[in-house]
């Protein structure tokens, strides 16, 4: 029981990690590339 | 209930912002392309929020909630295989870099090229009655979430679903893909950030070891282990672990990106980031669940228990937030969904159908009357079907029966060269065939009236029908390939 506790804090705490780090990313590059589709559609 | 003035305006601010965006890209819209796959130019990060929005539904939340409440941290193992699945494809390649360079818009399209308009049909045919019967509970869904989250009478959520559902339609037919992909990046925002802060508020109210003991007492060692646990065991994580890869490369709504991504190496990293991030998608609904089903008890309603918890813990300002996140989760999913069906409807099924192709003016309007269509069965089906069991497990019946075929028709022809047109049919119908026959004897019998199991139910336990799906279809090609490519060979001599 201890051992797939151990498991499964780890898999949330990377999880909650990695969700953070890529949203973060995600939105920030997001944007531009929004920008530069709609663009890409006008021309 | 504590939803203030301020909650009140962050939920109008999103649903201003999502429908104006979605409606005003109407005309940079131009071909065909454009509406069904963004002209081809979805690119790396704008590829994963659209990926993510459209999987992390307001359903997607509320069936990870219900397993997370019934059967506890075992469930987590869904995530895991999920994910192990998107990273595995993103790191390899597997399937999506053969699809991404054939420039086409659906699979379907691809069984059309490979075993030629018969399985392209018969593909589109099954994928429709997934795709319907799955998008039936979404509404409903939403519909709970809705009635539990804000405290309102059941009789006006169908008018506020409908509204929703009605706008969503409005966006989805006039823009396409580039409002969906528009939008999606807006929901992405109050998704990710409304899904964090909670995931934390749930969890702090008892420290993260807290947690963790607690849900190990309420659930018992079996609550933890997903290899033991008799809702999963080994023929779930068999059986999950082919539907997971079928999920990333036959699912129309996901291949929809895979075939709108500019070049296949921007498929490998939006498999990749989202393969983490669908970790996530997975675990914090589960979490919010196991901490509803503690602050509630666990003979407490399931379904409802996700929706009552955050009701009753988030604080005035961030209930707004994941109002707005909730609502976004909803219509980003439903109009991925209902823009990927409306495709297939008419790509793969009616136009192979007629005599003279669909012209592109006469393909665009055939698609908007498609999504009407599929939204007012969505509102039909919503309203009158009973889920039995958990909605997780309605909706992997109902998506093997195109899942079960799908695969090995797909996989076996692009990696093996012996795979004929008589092996995909029997691919089809032998992994469609048990799933289909217990959703069809589902349905029949609600419809009578009836609430006891019925005949193929009560044949063998879920978890084994479903693997057994794949098996028979894997064997179909297998088999129906040999034979018929012998008989070639002698018809040739």
């Amino acid at each position: 029981m201890e051992v797939w506790k151990i498991i499964w804090i780890v898999t949330l705490v990377i999880a909650f990690v990695g969700f953070i780090f890529l949203s973060s990313k995600v939105i920030w590059r997001g944007l531009t590339e929004m920008k530069e589709l709609l663009k890409g559609l006008d021309e | 209930m504590k939803f203030t003035l301020i909650d009140g305006v962050i939920v109008l601010a999103y649903v201003t912002a999502a429908a104006w965006a979605g409606l005003s890209v109407r005309r940079r819209v131009h071909t065909i392309a454009d509406f069904l796959v963004a002209g081809r130019r979805l690119r790396y990060h704008l590829g994963v929020a659209t990926l993510v929005a459209t999987e992390l539904g307001l359903v997607t939340m509320m069936y990870f909630a219900e397993q997370g409440f019934r059967f506890g941290l075992a469930a987590f193992i869904i995530g895991v295989i999920w994910a192990a699945a998107y990273l595995t494809i993103g790191t390899t390649g597997f399937v999506v870099d053969r699809l991404r360079t054939m420039e086409i818009m659906t699979i379907t399209e691809y069984f059309a090229r490979r075993y030629g308009r018969g399985v392209r049909i018969l593909a589109a045919s099954l994928l429709i009655i997934a795709g319907i019967l799955s998008l039936g509970v979404f509404l409903k869904l939403g519909a709970l979430f809705i009635v539990h989250f804000l405290g309102i009478p059941e009789t006006s959520i169908h008018v506020t679903t409908t509204v929703l559902l009605i706008l969503v339609l409005a966006y989805t037919a006039l823009g396409g893909m580039v409002s969906v992909v528009l939008t999606d990046f807006i929901q992405f925002v109050f998704l990710a950030l409304g899904m964090a802060l909670t995931t934390v508020l749930v969890i702090s109210g008892h420290g993260l070891l807290g947690f963790f003991d607690q849900a190990a007492v309420a659930y018992s060692a079996v609550g933890l282990d997903p290899f033991d646990h008799p809702e999963y065991g080994w023929w779930f994580i068999a059986y999950w672990t082919v539907f997971a890869v079928s999920g990333c490369v036959l699912w129309q709504p996901v291949a929809q990106r895979v075939l709108a991504a500019e070049h296949p190496a921007i498929n490998r990293f939006i498999f990749r980031s989202t393969g983490l991030m669908f970790l996530g998608r997975a675990f914090f609904p589960i979490i919010w669940g196991i901490g509803a089903a503690l602050l509630f008890g666990l003979d407490s309603d399931a379904s409802a228990g996700m929706p009552r918890l955050l009701a009753e813990i988030l604080p005035a300002g961030l209930l707004g937030l994941l109002t707005a996140g909730m609502f976004a989760a909803m219509m980003s999913t439903d109009s991925s969904y209902i823009l990927a069906w409306s495709s297939i409807i008419v790509q793969d099924f009616l136009d192979p159908l007629r005599r003279h192709p669909f012209t592109d003016t006469q393909r665009l309007r055939a698609t908007r009357w498609s999504i009407a269509v599929i939204g007012l069965l969505m509102l039909v089906f919503g309203i009158w079907y009973e889920l039995k069991d958990s909605a997780f497990r309605y909706l992997l019946d109902v998506t093997t029966v195109y899942y079960a075929g799908g695969l090995p028709a797909l996989v076996l022809g692009l990696y093996w060269k012996r795979s004929t047109t008589a092996g995909a049919y029997a691919a089809f119908i032998g992994g469609g065939l048990l799933p289909l026959a217990f959703v069809i004897e589902d349905i029949l019998l609600q419809a009578g009236g009836a609430s006891g199991e019925g005949f193929i139910a009560g044949l063998m336990p879920p978890n084994l029908r479903g693997f057994l799906s794949f098996a028979l279809g894997f064997a179909g090609l297998f088999v129906g390939s040999l034979l018929s490519s012998k008989t070639d060979r002698q018809t040739i001599r």
